[in-house]
């Protein structure tokens, strides 16, 4: 059986003052939110803009804000958001990046940390025979959706802030290399006022992500490393390849 | 389709839209709205540091009535022991201790110490501050 759902949504549109339209859909409620979108701009407004890619949290490209929340609107269900017949579901786009339109953002300011990371696009996901899974938490589930940097506090504060997507890339960067030059320059790069040390501890990327990267976790990994360094550079004890604190430093085969 | 103008929101807060970054909101942090645990107890512990700052100001200047003589500081104490201050106290109570303990938590964690252990902790912190906020509650009102 169907839904009557209220949908109001956001409209950024170039040179015009930002409003809000609502439109009445009827879906099935386990339904996703694209399809809501999708039904929208196929039956009722071609006007609406919106990106999507693959339909299943692979491409990372329709992240939104639906009902207050970062989501991937290609896997929530219309039940678990709107909750019930007759009910609401306010969409607009993700925080704290530039808005192109309605509800695309400009990603660029995550790709341009991303590539500052050295992180490959693609990768390996897989863990190698014997590498402990939950530590492994490969990065490369990263899908670059930009969720954790808009629900991240710090984030809409403070531009200068590599933000958890970058923070957590350069964490699996390092883990990518034994040389230990590059992990140092690596670990150079986030040990900074708006690198590592900028975060609150307020966990919402780790919370919304939805490819369980643990952004916030790897952010608290780096700052004992950071520690750790800066102790033993206190003590004057030489760097060695094999002080890993822990982390599992075994080479990924590219 | 219906549509209506935001108000508060116009397209002044993307100039052009494309390209642009977005115009730095100083208190968009505040916003509790649909936020995981993690994020009120951050939003907490700010306005708690905050008010905690304010309140040291306060102890200072009414600390100052003491250079005023004794009469001058049995008043205030007289004054003190007025429902509402002792209300007042409670809360003064509450936001130590959960600015205290979560604080705790969080240089913990911020550094590096029982990461993956952050959510007990933080649950830790809120029965630990209930219980001490009711025992020193108790003690505020009674005594
Ligand atoms: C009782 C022991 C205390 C502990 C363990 C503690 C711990 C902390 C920690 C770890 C932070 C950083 C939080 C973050 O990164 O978001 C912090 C922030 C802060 N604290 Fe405390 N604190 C204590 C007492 C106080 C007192 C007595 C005051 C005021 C006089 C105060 C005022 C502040 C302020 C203003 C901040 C900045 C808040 C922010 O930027 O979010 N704290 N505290
Ligand atoms: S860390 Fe998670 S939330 Fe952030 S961009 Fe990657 S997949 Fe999205």
């Amino acid at each position: 059986m169907s839904w009557t759902i209220n949908v109001t949504i956001e409209r950024h549109i170039v040179a015009r003052p930002v409003t809000t339209d609502r439109y009445t859909v009827e879906i099935e409620p386990h339904r996703n939110i694209l399809d809501v979108i999708e039904k929208i701009w196929a039956e009722q407004d071609r006007t609406l803009t919106f990106r999507h890619g693959c339909h299943h949290a692979s491409c990372g490209s329709c992240a939104i804000v639906a009902n207050g929340r970062e989501v991937l609107p290609c896997i929530v269900h219309v039940e678990d958001t709107v909750k019930k017949d007759g009910g609401t579901l306010a969409l607009g786009p993700l925080r704290n990046f530039p808005v192109i339109a309605d509800l695309v953002v400009d990603m660029e300011p995550l790709f341009a940390v991303m590539e500052k990371a050295g992180m490959p696009i693609v990768g390996p996901a897989d863990p190698l025979p014997g590498q402990p899974e939950d530590d492994y938490n490969a990065f490369e589930n990263c899908i670059e959706c930009g969720i954790c940097m808009s629900a991240c506090p710090v984030v809409a504060t403070d531009s200068e802030y590599m933000g958890p997507a970058g923070l957590a890339a350069v964490y699996q960067s390092i883990n990518h290399t034994a040389d230990a030059s590059e992990r140092s320059r690596l670990l150079d790069m986030v040990d900074t006022p708006s690198g590592i040390w900028r975060c609150h501890v307020a966990y919402e990327c780790s919370e919304l992500c939805p490819s369980n990267v643990d952004p916030a976790g790897k952010i608290m990994t780096l700052r004992r490393m950071a520690t750790f360094r800066r102790i033993r550079r206190l003590l004057g004890i030489k760097e060695k390849k094999e002080a890993t604190h822990g982390i599992d430093t075994t080479p990924v085969k590219q | 389709m219906a549509s209506t103008q935001h108000p508060s929101n116009s397209s002044k807060a993307y100039p052009g839209h494309v390209g642009s970054r977005p115009r730095q909101q100083m208190l968009r942090w505040v916003d509790p709205r649909h936020k995981s645990a993690g994020y009120l107890g951050f939003i907490f512990n700010r306005v708690a540091g905050i008010g905690l700052v304010l309140y040291l100001y306060m102890h200072l200047i009414v600390l100052s009535t003491l250079t005023r003589g004794p009469e001058a500081w049995d008043g205030f104490v007289a004054f003190a022991k007025s429902p509402l201050i002792l209300a007042m106290d409670i809360v003064l109570l509450a936001g130590l201790l959960g600015h205290g303990l979560n604080g705790l938590r969080v240089a913990l964690v911020g550094s590096g110490i029982a990461v993956k252990q952050q959510r007990t902790l933080l649950n830790g912190v809120l029965v630990l501050a209930g219980v001490l906020l009711l025992i020193g509650g108790a003690l505020i009102l009674v005594l």
